[in-house]
Order: structure tokens, then C-alpha cells, then sequence
């Protein structure tokens, strides 16, 4: 069976992309939960993505998601008694300003966002998202292999940021979650890493801007293009005819 | 005489314009085809840029030459393009951790087949073939997060021989790995050495791993000059020179640490110590136990040096000290148990020098890391001028002889420097244990010496506790009064090499 890794990456970028883009006029709540919800089944059954990951991310979504629900809920609750107290509101637009659906509104479209963006990350291997970039975006090798190796590198900034935290507590020099000393210290060494390893791919004949060969190349299916148009489409007949 | 496989001749550099001063001046050298060289020289004397300097990788990295050439197998280092280059020279770096740009052996294999433009049919054999010749099939899809350090530089030194280099420059290549590893790697490149006529240009301030087999010594010493003919036959004319440069002299035994007589009062002891792999605080399934009811005895006004192969436990057992481990069993400190001590109060009695000590500075100025570290809290530049605290903070530069640098961001400073302050710093908090992880890391002999030599001074003049975590038996020889070597899940006394469980 085809998976969502089988889709070229850049095209599948694309129809997130757009995808996207016509949501953020979209209104209707529907809409919004049925691309939320085809993006967990795309991944949940159609693709190789690691179901833990995925839950990983959900759980802090959901939080922020309610916290958007009731900031949409008071704000509009606010904004209807405001307009019940100076005798400003009309009949026609009692169902769009009803607190509940005002709150769904705003954080639905950040669940169909999270859906998209969720689908494209969990599903598209850097490796392939780089190699297509230089193929069908004919981005330049230095540019694609430099997002690469900083890609390979998070795991290590992430270590040196705690080591940074670390000296901090053991001096007995209290500093918060947020604080951005640390992050100097983590930041130096981020710069000398990418320089030294901007040598060592070098060192190893890495011409950013010279002939090279491929071991894979990411071609274009017929499929691809189809993706590309009609996911977009099938969401901005969503944004025309779904009115809730 | 045969092609150099390098060469430079009257070679000057400098990093910056606005330098005072040329890094290297008017430097001469050759480096011969199909021979082991080591290159050697007091740090910061210029080897690892003369060494990035002649794999190609700079002046376009970063710096400007101001004067010579470089000569590749003798052509011109600026008439070879990059791929052209890479079969010619290759480089491994010091760091493990910063040379690979893919996720796996293989990817990165095959990233470097296509840097050279090999048809993309033949990839996959070649790769294969590769790791198949020194021994690397297993290591081909094991993403390289989940490798070890030694691992890592092994398959660093695969992409290398892939590529066919004909020359290879080494950076401090066995600095962050454990004698095992350091063994296995100089084998296989004595290997390539013999069987491909490889050119092997070691930079390394030991020579342990290459007595068996160098072909010539050169010394790289101030001013451009460079000490060239020194071989196995003829190294004993040059113990003065090396003495004299504050390199290590690879012969004779080193005159070990007599401890004091009596014995001292513990400051640690570990009973029944259990620890797991795995940061945090909260012991978790599944992380492989690196101690097993490990008992040890750390007395006060002593130093310890704890011993090891990589991934062993030895920064772990700090971070346990420090509170910062979940651990099973008992850790007393002070007669306290470690776990039952608030942990600020645990910080005060315990102070820890990092591995890489640009991890730990907190300020962006020398003199204001002199004085937070007196203070124990953040202290501002402004706050400082013309206090009592300053003072007391500059006389503490003084007498680590980092005076001249107050001005300067510690991340200015030379890695011997930087460590020097981050003692320093550390110290300044009058804790009574001091834990030093690596403290040898990327130093040379007299360096090390300085540093080591300042603690012994601490110890036997304030009852300074000191624990240090090292790969190098000497270095524990001659400066620890206790040595423990973790072996097989648990902590082994190392009385004049015999080995003694626990205390």
C-alpha cells in the first residue's frame, strides 16, 4: 500500500501550504474538524509515522487549544453583553456571535493547522524533504545540506542548552525556565559547531555549488500533481458550502 | 627526495585582518608521501590551523594568508577543486560529534560518493565494500546518536578511506575517546599506512598509540620554525627539546603521587551504589545499570582520580554527587546522606569543572566571572567598579595568571585558559570537593601540569577535596592519592595496578 512518504515531499508541502492558506478564510467549525481529523487518520493509517510521536505532540497542543477555546468564549461573551448593554445588536448574526461557537471558531482553525502541519513533518523524512528541495526546487546542495546537518544538530543543541542551565544551578545562581543567559552559552557553541562542521563536510569533498551526483533522485508522479490540486480545491469547496 | 604529499612553504597566516600578529609565520615544512608523521608543538603554537590549512580548509573557511604556498602532492592547493581535493587530503577532527551531516553510516557514505561524482550504480557496492574493510557492516544503519565517541571516529575514518585520500591530517583525533577506541582506531590506521601507502600527519600531544610506528616526529615551535628529522632511532636526543616545548616524554616512568602519611577523615564514602544511564532525577526502566552495589571511599584532603572507558559512569557519579541522579544505595557525603541535603546547601559543599568548560561560564566578562564566582550570585559589570569584590576578584586572576584578561569574553580565551578560569571560578565558591571532569581535555603536558599543579597546591594547603574523571593512567599516577577504575558494575581501588573492590 502507498504511504504518505510515497508523496513527493515538496509537493506535498505545497498542498499543506495552500491548503492553509485558503483555511485562514475559512469559518465554518466543520471544515476545520474534518481536516484535523483527516490529518490523524492519514497518519494514524496511512503512513509509517511513529504513533507515540504524534501523541507527543497532541497532548501540549490540546492544552493550548482549550486555552484558545475559552479566550475565544470570554472574548466574545464580553463583546455580546457590550452589545446587548447599548441596544447595538441585531437579529442576523445571533448564531456567529454565540460565545461557545465563537471559541470552537478560533480554536478549531489552530486544530486544522496543527492537522496539516502535523501530517507534513510526521510523514516527510529530512533527508527526502532536502533532496527534493534541490531536484524540484532546484534549491543550490550548500543551501539544502546546510538545513540537513542543523537538522542533525538539535539534538545536541538541545544537550548544551541543559548544560548551560546546569552551570547556572550549580554556581547556587537561580535563573527561570525562560531566561536567556543560558542560551548565550548554548549559542556560542551552536556558531563553532556549524563552523566546524561546514569544514568537516568539506573535508570530505563537499562542493556546495559543484557538479555532483545522486544516489536517489525524488521524481514527480502523475499522483503528486493531483495531490497538489485537488486537496487544496477540496478544502475551498469546504470554505464555499460548509456554513458551520 | 620523493613528492611531499604536503607541503608549506613560507606560509604565514592570520585569522583577522586587524591582528597584530601572524598566527603562523613564514612556515616551512614537509610532510611526506606514504609515511606515519606526527606532528607535535606546544598549544597554540598553530598545529590545527596549519593542519585546516593544509587539508584545504582554510583560507576559504575562515582567516587570510598573508604570505607562501600550500603544495598537495606538489600542485598547488588552489588548482585542486574541492571534490579533487578530498581524494587527495582528508581531515578527522578532534570533535566526534560535529562530522557527519546525514543520520547513518550509510547516508553518509553515500553523501560522500556523491560529492566525488561516483555513478550513482556503483554507490551502494562501494559503501558496502567500504565499511566491509574495516569491519563497520554492523555500525552501516545505526543512526549515529546511538553510536559511542570511538564509534563515531571509526566511522569517520570510513568516509575517509572511501573517498580513496591519499593523505590523511589528523586533529587530535583520540581527545575525546578512551584508550580502547584510541588502540583500535591507530591500528587501523597503521593498517591503511601499510597495505594503501596512506600518508598518515597525526597531530597528538601523546605518542603512546604511535611509538610502534612513526616514521618521523616534527615539532612545530614558536616563530615559524619547525624541528623536522626526529625518528624512532634518533627520539632520545630530543627529551630536552621536548621538555623545554612542555610536551609529554613518552618514556620512563612518571614519578607517582606518595600519598601522605596518615590517613585522612572520609569526605564521601558510597555503599551498595546502584546508578543507571540516563539523565534525570528519577530512576527509569530500560536505561542499562553502569553501577551495581559499588562501594568507595573518597577521603578529604585528598585527590581521586576515577577511571574508565567512555560511557562508563564517571559523569554520571557526578551528576549523583550533585544531586542530579536518581541513584539506589547510599551516598554519604560528609556524614549526610546525599539525598537528604537541600540542594543549595549541596552546592555549596560541592563545586563541578564541566568537560568543555565554555559550558559553564555565566557572564561575558572574565573579571565578572571571578566575581560571581566570590559571590555566588550574578554580579553586574557596573556594580563591580571600584569594590572591595573587585579587588578580591582581580587578585584571584592574578594568581591563575589570567590577570592581562580580565577585559575579554571568556569565550575569547584559549581552551587551556578557559579551563584555568572555570577552576578558578569554581573555586572562588569555597566549596570543600571540587569535581573535575576530563580536566585533561585537549590540553598539553605543561599545561595539564599547570592546572593539576594549582589543585595539589589547594589540597595540601586548604584540605581541598578533589575527584577527577581521566582516560590517562599517567596523569592519575602522578597526581592522584587514590585511583578508582570502574570495572564490570563496580568501583575498583588501583593500588600499584592491582585492582581491589571497593573500599
Amino acid at each position: 500500500m502507498k504511504t504518505m512518504e510515497s508523496i513527493n515531499p515538496v509537493f506535498k508541502m505545497g498542498a499543506v501550504l495552500l491548503s492553509a492558506v485558503i483555511l485562514t478564510f475559512n469559518h465554518a467549525v466543520i471544515l476545520n474538524l474534518l481536516v484535523f481529523a483527516a490529518g490523524m487518520v492519514l497518519i494514524l493509517f496511512f503512513s509509517r509515522a511513529e504513533k507515540r510521536r504524534l501523541l507527543k505532540f497532541l497532548l501540549p497542543i490540546g492544552l493550548i487549544i482549550t486555552a484558545l477555546f475559552i479566550t475565544g468564549y470570554k472574548n466574545a461573551e464580553q463583546t455580546l453583553l457590550a452589545s446587548f448593554a447599548t441596544g447595538t445588536h441585531g437579529l442576523g448574526g445571533l448564531a456567529s456571535m454565540s460565545p461557545v461557537y465563537t471559541g470552537l471558531q478560533l480554536s478549531t482553525r489552530v486544530l486544522a493547522y496543527v492537522g496539516l502541519g502535523l501530517l507534513f513533518s510526521l510523514t516527510t523524512p529530512a533527508e527526502d524533504m532536502v533532496l527534493s528541495m534541490m531536484h524540484q526546487l532546484r534549491v543550490k546542495p550548500k543551501f539544502a545540506y546546510g538545513i540537513l546537518a542543523a537538522f542533525h544538530l538539535v539534538p545536541n543543541i538541545a544537550r548544551e542548552l541543559e548544560d548551560a542551565k546546569f552551570a547556572y544551578k550549580v554556581r547556587g545562581i537561580s535563573c527561570g525556565p525562560f531566561a536567556l543567559q543560558p542560551f548565550f552559552a548554548a549559542m556560542v557553541n551552536c556558531i563553532r559547531w556549524s563552523e566546524n562542521l561546514a569544514m568537516a563536510m568539506e573535508s570530505k569533498g563537499f562542493d556546495g555549488d559543484g557538479k555532483r551526483t545522486y544516489a536517489r533522485i525524488l521524481s514527480v508522479r502523475p499522483a503528486d500533481i493531483i495531490i497538489l490540486i485537488a486537496v487544496p480545491l477540496l478544502v475551498l469547496l469546504g470554505t464555499l458550502f460548509l456554513k458551520y | 627526495m620523493a613528492e611531499p604529499a604536503l607541503e608549506a612553504r613560507g606560509l604565514s597566516f592570520r585569522y583577522l585582518e586587524q591582528n597584530r600578529k601572524n598566527v603562523l609565520e613564514d612556515v616551512c615544512i614537509r610532510f611526506p608521501a606514504g609515511k606515519i608523521t606526527i606532528l607535535m608543538g606546544s598549544s597554540g603554537c598553530g598545529k590545527s590551523t596549519l593542519a585546516a590549512l593544509l587539508a584545504g580548509l582554510y583560507p576559504e573557511n575562515g582567516g587570510i594568508v598573508t604570505g607562501g604556498e600550500r603544495r598537495l602532492f606538489g600542485r598547488l592547493m588552489e588548482d585542486y577543486t574541492i571534490p579533487q581535493r578530498a581524494q587527495a587530503v582528508s581531515m578527522m577532527f578532534q570533535n566526534a560529534d560535529l562530522q557527519f551531516c546525514m543520520e547513518t553510516l550509510r547516508q553518509e557514505l553515500t553523501f560522500c560518493l556523491e560529492n566525488i561524482s561516483c555513478p550513482p550504480e556503483e554507490m551502494a557496492a562501494r559503501a558496502t565494500r567500504a565499511a566491509a574493510e574495516l569491519g563497520m557492516e554492523d555500525l552501516l544503519d545505526r543512526p549515529f546518536t546511538t553510536l559511542s565517541g570511538g564509534e563515531k571516529q571509526k566511522a569517520a575514518l570510513c568516509c575517509i578511506f572511501l573517498l580513496g585520500a591519499k593523505a590523511i591530517l589528523l586533529d587530535e583525533p583520540f581527545a575525546n575517546i578512551d584508550p580502547f577506541w584510541a588502540a583500535r582506531i591507530a591500528q587501523m590506521l597503521k593498517a591503511l599506512n601499510r597495505q594503501y601507502g596512506t600518508a598518515i600527519i597525526v597531530i597528538d600531544h601523546m605518542l603512546d598509540h604511535w611509538l610502534d610506528a612513526f616514521d618521523e616526529i616534527q615539532i612545530l615551535l614558536g616563530d615559524g620554525q619547525v624541528c623536522s628529522g626526529i625518528t624512532r632511532e634518533n627520539l632520545g636526543d630530543y627529551q630536552s627539546l621536548f621538555q623545554a616545548e612542555g610536551l609529554r616524554w613518552p618514556y620512563g616512568a612518571t614519578p607517582a603521587h606518595t600519598p601522605g602519611a596518615g590517613e585522612k577523615p572520609p569526605a564521601i564514602i558510597l555503599e551498595g551504589l546502584t546508578l543507571s544511564a540516563g539523565k534525570g532525577r528519577h530512576q527509569k526502566e530500560g536505561h542499562p545499570l553502569l553501577l551495581q552495589g559499588a562501594k568507595a571511599l573518597f577521603r578529604k584532603g585528598e585527590m581521586t582520580a576515577l577511571m574508565g572507558p567512555s560511557g562508563c559512569g564517571k559523569t554520571t557519579l557526578f551528576r549523583a554527587l550533585l544531586g542530579q541522579q536518581a541513584y539506589g544505595g547510599s551516598i554519604r557525603i560528609g556524614g549526610r546522606e546525599c539525598k537528604k541535603i537541600p540542594q543549595k546547601e549541596l552546592f555549596r559543599e560541592i563545586g563541578i569543572v564541566f568537560q568543555n568548560p565554555s559550558n559553564q561560564f555565566i557572564t561575558q566578562n572574565v573579571l565578572q566571572e571571578a566575581a560571581c564566582g566570590l559571590q555566588g550570585r550574578m554580579v553586574k559589570k557596573e556594580a563591580l567598579a571600584g569594590t572591595e569584590l573587585e579587588k578580591q576578584a582581580i587578585a584571584l586572576l592574578e594568581e591563575f595568571n589570567l590577570h592581562r584578561f580580565r577585559k575579554y569574553s571568556p569565550y575569547m580565551l584559549s581552551q587551556g585558559q578557559q579551563r584555568r578560569l572555570a577552576v578558578l571560578s569554581i573555586l572562588a565558591g569555597k566549596q570543600g570537593i571540587l569535581l573535575l571532569d576530563e580536566p585533561t581535555y585537549g590540553q598539553d603536558d605543561a599545561m595539564t601540569r599547570e592546572i593539576m599543579g594549582l589543585l595539589r597546591r589547594k589540597v595540601e594547603e586548604e584540605g581541598l577535596t578533589v575527584l577527577f574523571s581521566t582516560h590517562d593512567a599517567r596523569l592519575a599516577a602522578e597526581w592522584a592519592d587514590t585511583c578508582y577504575v570502574f570495572s564490570g558494575k563496580e568501583l575498583c581501588r588501583e593500588d600499584h595496578g592491582i585492582h581491589q573492590p571497593g573500599v
